[in-house]
């Protein structure tokens, strides 16, 4: 087996779940390398170099929302869910579910 | 220190529109600095830099949407479009290039006059195939642009293609380019031939170098006909296109040769038979050596013509029904 392949194919499967593991993170407020620090701890994994895009991309889409706080030494920029990405991750959220409990049946984790 | 991660801020932004660029800065020496977490260690920052990777790439994470001039979607369409493209533009310009050479040389022995014209034929060739690649990947450009604009086409099931009938006999795909260079490179050779009939068939004499004192045509009469020959060789051209693009000999095929050879052999009679073909001047020419009479002579003619035409008529028809005879035993094989 080609290691190179296995890696592929799994960060290909990961790819749509980090936007749901950085979505559940933000319903508090959170700056880049805290949320990236909370994510490792809770042992998922993503790089700092997807992160950083992945938030920018969110937050123009509307789903987060932010703001550049510059009471302290330096700014940072905060984000959270907006209104919209509330709801939008209420429905992901679902949608999850319904892919795990599918691919559940189809390869035997649960026998119904 | 703050040089380095300056540099390596600046090889990110410097790739991005120029309105995202100072936001993207901002947001990145910050998360830099929270990652350093106060550590004025170079060794620490070259390691967020390195875990941060490649500028160019996280560069195009940044970016709103992947940018490419021609998407996977259209790639295969094109290389196909501009190969054939290629072929047809390179061997023209090999033709008409070596013509204009073969006598615009400033070289005045045969060594220079050979390399001239060789490395002009290859500059020809390559001006013509860079201005052909230009203008194909302008074209599919394009559509893909005008594809990827928000009212996208959707595609319909009447445009799916038809099978290619499996139990037409194929045309080897080398062997149908082969046929079409072949017929581009004779086809302009021959207008060009009768269009400078005057320098080139005649009463050759010895002067400086040989040159035609007597043309055997009469040029008005060749100048009407040339059209003629013209569309003869644009629809062999369209012929032979159609056996690259369908790669057997299906109907259409079949079709197009038998209407390009049919169009070829009467522009060619017609020819022939033009009563004011033959300059009268060469005729003089020829009786002045009194080998001949004038009657001796218009019968010559009359031969070579019908001798010419007779050839022509035979392989003709023996190509078409050799080609419909393929097409007809293959169809009835199928049912």
């Amino acid at each position: 087996m080609d290691p190179n392949l296995m890696q592929n194919l799994k960060s290909e499967l990961r790819r749509g779940t980090q936007m749901l593991a950085v979505l559940s993170q933000l319903e508090k407020m959170q700056y880049g390398y805290s949320l990236l620090q909370d994510l490792t701890e809770k042992n998922v994994q993503i790089e700092a170099g997807t992160l950083y895009p992945l938030l920018r991309r969110l937050d123009t889409q509307g789903l987060l929302e932010s703001e550049w706080d510059t009471s302290e030494s330096r700014p940072r920029k905060y984000y959270r869910l907006s209104k919209e990405g509330i709801q939008i991750y209420e429905e992901l959220k679902q949608e999850w579910k319904d892919i795990v409990s599918e691919i559940e049946k189809l390869t035997g984790g649960e026998t119904k | 220190m703050n040089e380095l991660m300056e540099r390596y801020i600046y090889a990110v932004v410097k790739r991005l529109p120029e309105k995202q660029r100072e936001e993207v800065k901002k947001e990145l020496r910050s998360n830099i600095e929270d990652m350093l977490q106060g550590s004025k260690r170079i060794e620490d920052l070259e390691e967020i830099l390195t875990q941060l990777g490649e500028p160019r790439i996280l560069a195009n994470e940044y970016r709103d949407k992947q940018r490419h001039l021609i998407g996977p979607a259209w790639m295969d369409d094109y290389l196909n479009v501009l190969k054939i493209v290629m072929v047809v533009v390179v061997s023209l310009a090999l033709v008409f290039g070596l013509f204009e050479d073969l006598f615009n040389t400033d070289s005045n022995n045969i060594f220079g006059f050979v390399f001239e014209v060789f490395f002009k034929a290859i500059g020809n060739m390559w001006d013509a195939a860079l201005s052909a690649f230009a203008v194909v990947t302008l074209v599919f450009v394009g559509i893909e642009a005008a594809e990827s604009s928000p009212k996208k086409r959707t595609w319909k099931l009447q445009d799916l293609p038809q099978l290619p009938k499996e139990d037409s006999p194929k045309i080897k795909r080398g062997h149908a380019i082969a046929g079409l260079i072949f017929e581009i490179i004779f086809g302009s050779i021959w207008i060009f031939l009768l269009y400078y009939n005057v320098s080139y068939i005649g009463w050759f004499e010895e002067g400086t170098g040989w040159t035609v004192t007597v043309p055997l045509f009469s040029n008005a009469a060749i100048m009407t006909y040339i059209p003629a020959f013209i569309i003869s060789v644009i629809i062999g051209i369209a012929a032979e296109l159609l056996k690259v693009f369908y790669g057997a000999w299906n109907l259409q095929v079949v079709l197009g040769h038998t209407i390009h050879k049919f169009i070829a052999f009467l522009v060619m009679v017609g020819f022939l038979s033009m009563t004011d073909l033959i300059n009268p001047l060469f005729t003089e020419q020829v009786l002045s050596y009194g080998v001949m009479d004038a009657t001796q002579i218009a019968e010559m003619y009359h031969g070579i013509a019908i001798g010419i035409i007779a050839l022509t008529a035979l392989g003709v028809v023996a190509d078409l029904i050799k080609c419909w005879i393929l097409f007809l035993k293959r169809g009835r094989q199928s049912k």
